[in-house]
């Protein structure tokens, strides 16, 4: 189940990748849709510019051919005026329009270079005014020598109208043109524009779209992430929850164990006590019918009975050692005051050092009984190992506990030592055992050492009920 | 004779011991019991009257030290003495303390505790005469 649930969760990842994969497309479309807006909106500009600087010529060339034809109209005006007047403003005027002409021609051909498209138009209108000035000036002239009948003849001919007229037509054509172009700019720009705004409409919106899909994307990620984390502390919570189970299980199986094997040694010393105590006894006590008889039998069976009554002591003293490193049967029997009493005679006698034993009177369960004695014993058998101390004390007493009304049994195994550095504490099993034992029924066990202080070994027991 | 009574759990023991003792010592052996209730009932009859009671402290049920405790409250008139595989100093002196007037090691000093009794038998023939006069 928890299997099929994995592979799921493995698919919709996937899935989500995929999404991922394509969707991670979208900050170069951005960059992309930002370069071609820039582009857009530049091209745009450009050609708006361009356009404009060309209306700017067009209009100016308007200009130019208006007021060229205004100066020719003016110096022919002049012209008729001084003929029929004779007056010398009228020479003035004329002087003056001739110069206006000169200048506007000038302009012209400024115009021709600029617009090379309407150059020969210009050329041409040019040429026909220069013409036409200098049919103005020939009259002038006659005028001017006397020969008013032959410049009148002159004006009365055909040729000046001719002329004029072909000048109206010239500057009529070129405005025409001109006002075309400046339509034909017009359309052009209008639809410069108006791509312009679509293109730019459009880039807006594709970025607008862009920004949508990212955040979304941002909020799959930031969800994705979340459920990611979600399922890590759930595997951890699962393997927590596992490890303290199975700390559980090791911790009760270690206490059946522990259970089990008291037990059995507990059985193996009274098998040991009761049935092979009792046969050594009783052979010592046949032995001892039997002596009082045999004394008479020589001195060779004295010394056989003498030897099988060293023998019997000893395998005695084997049955008692074996019982009580199996199980303090004095524990079970005198009570824990005096097996622990018992307990540091004997390693007093095995290692010829002084145990000081201060022992409170008190009634104990087995459980804590035995959990204190194998304590106590252990402690004894490291120190005897290792300690290499002078003085060692025993003390089991009642004190005040952390909470008030609930005293604790402290059993306290002192010694002035070498003592070891606290870095090597979890080295011994023998420790380790301890801890254990002491913990089992809700105890505590601290050890206090530090090399040549001595070691002290102290557990705090819950008082039984 | 010298009448004694057993106070031992373990058959084999008890039935050497009281062969030993009838035989090495001119005693008899009127009861014994493998627990503290048997014997302090046994004891505390006033119809049965013994000189020297021989305590084993392990029992069947409850210690011998809680019978030596009741005769010494009691103020049992017979001899008290233990035999015992705990003779430690510490047990010597406890039960010392609660009236018995031996402690004997079951294994090294099963020859002592004859001895012991042989010399509660010879005081108790010297006495009877003199108590019966």
């Amino acid at each position: 189940m928890a299997a099929h649930a994995h592979a799921a969760s493995r698919a919709e990842n996937a899935g989500r990748l995929g999404w991922f994969a394509r969707s991670s497309l979208a900050p170069p479309i951005a960059i992309a849709l930002a370069l071609a807006f820039i582009g857009v909106n530049e091209v745009g500009y450009r050609t708006i510019s361009a356009i404009t600087v060309e209306r700017d010529k067009a209009v100016r060339a308007r200009m130019v051919v208006e007021q060229l034809r205004a100066a020719i109209v003016a110096a022919e005006s002049a012209q008729r005026g001084l003929m029929l007047t004779q007056r010398p403003s009228y020479r003035e005027g004329f002087a003056l329009s001739l110069f206006d002409v000169a200048a506007s021609i000038g302009e012209a051909r400024s115009v021709a270079v600029s617009r090379p498209q309407e150059a020969l138009a210009v050329e041409a209108l040019v040429e026909l005014v220069r013409r036409k000035v200098s049919e103005l000036e020939e009259t002038v002239k006659q005028l001017d020598s006397g020969n008013g009948e032959g410049a009148l003849e002159l004006l009365l001919s055909d040729i000046g109208r001719e002329q004029m007229a072909e000048i109206d037509r010239s500057v009529a054509a070129l405005t025409q043109a001109q006002s075309s172009e400046l339509q034909r700019s017009a359309e052009f720009r209008d639809q410069v524009l108006m791509y312009s705004r679509f293109s730019i409409l459009a880039l807006v919106l594709s970025c607008l779209a862009a920004m949508l899909t990212t955040m979304r994307v941002l909020r799959h990620r930031d969800a994705e992430r979340l459920s990611h984390l979600n399922t890590l502390s759930a595997e951890r919570d699962k393997l927590e929850n596992t490890v303290t189970s199975r700390t559980a299980e090791l911790s009760d199986l270690t206490r059946h164990l522990q259970t089990v094997r008291e037990d059995e040694r507990s059985h193996l010393a009274r098998e040991l006590h009761d049935e092979l105590g009792g046969l050594l006894t009783a052979a010592k006590l046949d032995l001892a019918r039997m002596r009082s008889r045999l004394t008479q039998a020589g001195p060779e069976v004295a010394e056989r009975v003498a030897h099988l009554h060293a023998t019997l002591d000893a395998g005695i003293a084997l049955k008692r050692r074996i019982i009580e490193d199996l199980r303090p049967s004095s524990l079970d029997n005198l009570g824990l005051g005096q097996a622990l009493r018992i307990l540091c005679q004997e390693w007093t006698a095995a290692s010829g050092v002084k145990v000081q034993v201060k022992l409170e009177e008190m009634s104990l369960d087995t459980e804590r009984s035995l959990v204190i004695y194998r304590l106590v014993q252990e402690a004894l058998t490291n120190i005897a190992k290792y300690a290499q101390a002078q003085q060692v004390s025993v003390t089991l007493a009642t004190e005040e506990g952390p909470i008030a009304g609930r005293p604790q049994t402290v059993v306290e195994v002192r010694d002035n030592g070498r003592g070891f550095a606290s870095a090597m504490r979890g080295q011994g099993h023998g420790l380790a055992g301890m801890r254990f034992r002491v913990s089992s029924i809700g105890g505590q066990l601290t050890v206090e050492s530090a090399p040549g202080k001595g070691t002290c070994i102290r557990a705090r027991l819950p008082k039984g009920d | 004779m010298l009448k004694a009574f057993i106070v031992e759990d373990s058959p084999v023991i008890r039935e050497n011991l009281i062969a030993t003792l009838e035989e090495l010592v001119p005693l008899k052996v009127l009861g014994f019991a493998d627990g503290r209730h048997d014997a302090v009932t046994w004891l505390d009859d006033p119809k049965h009257h013994c000189d020297v009671v021989i305590i084993d402290l392990f029992l069947r049920q409850g210690s011998g030290l809680e019978v030596l405790e009741h005769l010494g409250r009691a103020n049992h008139s017979a001899d008290r003495v233990v035999l015992t595989n705990y003779a430690t100093v510490d047990v010597r002196r406890q039960c010392t303390t609660l009236g018995a007037s031996r402690v004997f090691d079951k294994s090294g000093e099963i020859d002592a505790l004859i001895e012991h009794c042989q010399l509660l038998a010879e005081r108790r023939y010297r006495l009877l005469p003199d108590s019966a006069a």
